[in-house]
């Protein structure tokens, strides 16, 4: 039963009233009309239905805020409906464009169709079901139905333009790869020269030395190209009650994570992730496509949490990271957590800090007055202070303007890591 | 779309002019002011909902038509009315219209459906109202109490069953 068919009931017993009241049957003629349009509405009200779903989103996976065509189909497999409403409900989160809901008749054995478009921030959005509601021509009685239609969808984080960074590590895995070792290999720069030894390829014998030595023979070695372990730490703890400012640092944290994890992997390295939060999640090293996937459904998923010190760190397993790979994480940087860093590169591990700037993205948001401008120069001071604390622990730190492309600093921090190492 | 519109106005024309008629009938012209504060209201409470306006539009309506009544105004014309004016108030209820967006063959079925209905309901009405004006019926008030509580009842019963038997399909 509808509001309106409730309006017309109450119309009904208003009018009885005022024909007591006022001791005249005549005015009961007047509730003659909705008394019959009410009995009307009544008698054509659907008895049951019999409907099929389909829900088919365009793609499994968008980018966020991309839009992403839903097609809804249901027939009717019972008999015609005179006045149906089906609609779609999606996730408030969305933004619509087109119809999520269409009212028709539908008649036996027919199908309606909904089209609507949708944009969504990264997550993982589902579809439960389709409702419908069916209901006799003036819409007084409603028969709803929940429809079966389950359908998922991927909001990746936003794309973001990266070129491979030249990161090396200290190890490599023993498997041909991309990333430059420091092993003699079978790669195609040139590493050093050795003496012959029985075996050794004759295009690679170095015959200008064994002119310079009468009856010896050098061999020229060639620098060795391996896959390399990388390792994502994304920090999704809320570290203030700013939740805009903490919210736009995680989102671009989130996508500086996936752009990397997309670079890595496409060129053959072996990558980790552990996102440490509220609801920490990780993930063991792995390679290809099938890793990729899960990286990506990993940051789909991730959220902002309650405020955990980045000590507990420690806790993990060690698996996660395989000793001497490359750790590239994602944070705000919290006083408390240099300890950390400083713990990780005593075991071995080469750190990378992407450090989205708090600072950048808070002196926007202000107003420019004097007290400001000396606040925010302060909390810059702060911010540079720590971040050299870092770099002179080893931690390449890198201190990104969100608003600003990621990857220049990176390329400078992969080379002044390597150039450090050098020294 | 376009039809309904024109039987919208096309009712509302209708209900006015009964209601001017019944009234003139009595002499009571004083009471025909109010058609400009209903256009009023309508005007001003358009913009927040259409639909509910013209259910406070209704209700005023059938509140002029008791007091009509009660001022010894004509029954039958009154009713007619209110005829006219449940049509122009059910028209204006989008539930009542296809979407923009459905197929022309199931859209027209709707609207087709609709207006038959429709069509039933207010010459059925219109009918039933002609047969009870001419019938004159003289009952004791404990009687007509009676049966005004037993049909109260009736609508009051039927109601919740719906929503009670609603409830249980929506929980299925």
């Amino acid at each position: 039963m509808t509001s309106k068919a409730s309006f017309i009931s109450l119309l009904i017993c208003g009018l009885l009233i005022a024909a007591l009241v006022a001791r005249n049957g005549q005015v009961l003629l007047l509730a003659v009309p909705f008394l019959v349009y009410l009995i009307v509405g009544l008698l054509q009200c659907p008895g049951d239905m019999s409907l099929r779903a389909w829900r088919t989103p365009s793609q499994a996976q968008v980018a966020a805020q991309e839009p992403l065509q839903v097609r809804v189909y249901v027939e009717n497999a019972g008999p015609t409906l005179a006045n149906l409403c089906v609609i779609d409900a999606c996730h408030p989160a969305m933004a619509f464009e087109g119809h999520a809901r269409q009212r028709s008749a539908l008649p036996e054995g027919e199908g309606m169709q909904l089209e609507y478009r949708v944009r969504a921030p990264r997550g993982i959005y589902a579809w439960n079901g389709i409702e419908a509601r069916a209901s006799d021509p003036f819409g007084l009685f409603e028969l709803r139905r929940d429809l079966p239609a389950f359908s998922e969808v991927r909001v990746r984080p936003a794309p973001l333009k990266m070129r491979p960074a030249p990161f090396q590590p200290q190890e490599t895995l023993h498997a041909p790869g991309p990333t430059v070792a420091r092993l003699a290999g079978t790669g195609t720069d040139f590493w050093g020269i050795r003496e012959y030894r029985p075996g050794d390829p004759l295009r690679r014998l170095n015959w200008r030395l064994a002119g310079r030595y009468p009856h010896r023979l050098f061999t020229n070695q060639f620098q060795g190209e391996e896959i390399a372990d990388f390792g994502l730490i994304v920090d999704a703890r809320a570290l203030s009650s700013a939740s805009t400012l903490e919210s736009t640092i995680f989102e671009s944290s989130i996508q500086a994570a996936a752009a990397l994890a997309e670079v890595i992997l496409r060129r053959g390295n072996r990558v980790a992730l552990l996102i440490f939060g509220e609801n920490t999640s990780c993930l063991f090293p792995g390679y290809g496509k099938r890793q990729l996937s899960f990286v990506m459904r990993d940051l789909c998923r991730a959220k902002l949490g309650r405020n955990l010190p980045l000590r507990y760190l420690e806790y993990f397993p060690t698996r996660v990271f395989p000793a001497k790979s490359v750790i590239i994480a994602f944070s705000a940087l919290d006083a408390a957590d240099v300890d950390t860093y400083a713990r990780l590169r005593s075991y071995g591990y080469e750190v990378v800090l992407v450090s989205p700037s708090p600072v950048e993205v808070m002196a926007r948001t202000l107003r420019a007055t004097r007290l400001n401008d000396r606040a925010v120069r302060t909390a810059r001071l702060e911010r540079a202070a720590r971040l050299k604390t870092l770099l002179q622990m080893g931690v390449e730190a890198v201190d990104w303007d969100v608003d600003q492309p990621l990857d220049p600093l990176l390329q400078g921090a992969a080379r002044a890591m390597t150039r450090r190492r050098n020294q | 779309m376009k039809l309904h519109s024109v039987l919208r106005l096309a009712g509302l024309l209708a209900a006015a002019a009964c209601l001017t008629l019944a009234y003139g009938m009595v002499g009571d012209w004083l009471i025909l002011l109010s058609i400009p504060v209903m256009i009023i209201f309508w005007f001003l409470a358009r913009g927040r909902s259409g639909f509910r306006a013209a259910s406070g539009l209704l209700a005023m309506y059938v509140g002029l038509g008791v007091i009509g009544i009660a001022r010894h105004a004509s029954g039958l014309l009154m009713a007619t009315g209110c005829v006219f004016a449940l049509l122009s108030w059910d028209l204006s209820d989008p539930r009542g219209r296809s979407s923009v967006q459905a197929r022309p063959g199931q859209a027209t079925l709707l609207e087709k459906r609709h207006l038959q209905s429709l069509g039933v309901a207010a010459g059925a009405s219109l009918l039933l109202a002609a047969l009870a004006s001419a019938l004159r019926l003289t009952l004791p008030f404990g009687v007509v109490v009676l049966l005004a509580l037993v049909l109260t009842a009736c609508i009051l019963y039927a109601v919740q069953y719906l929503r009670r038997s609603a409830g249980h399909e929506h929980r299925e």
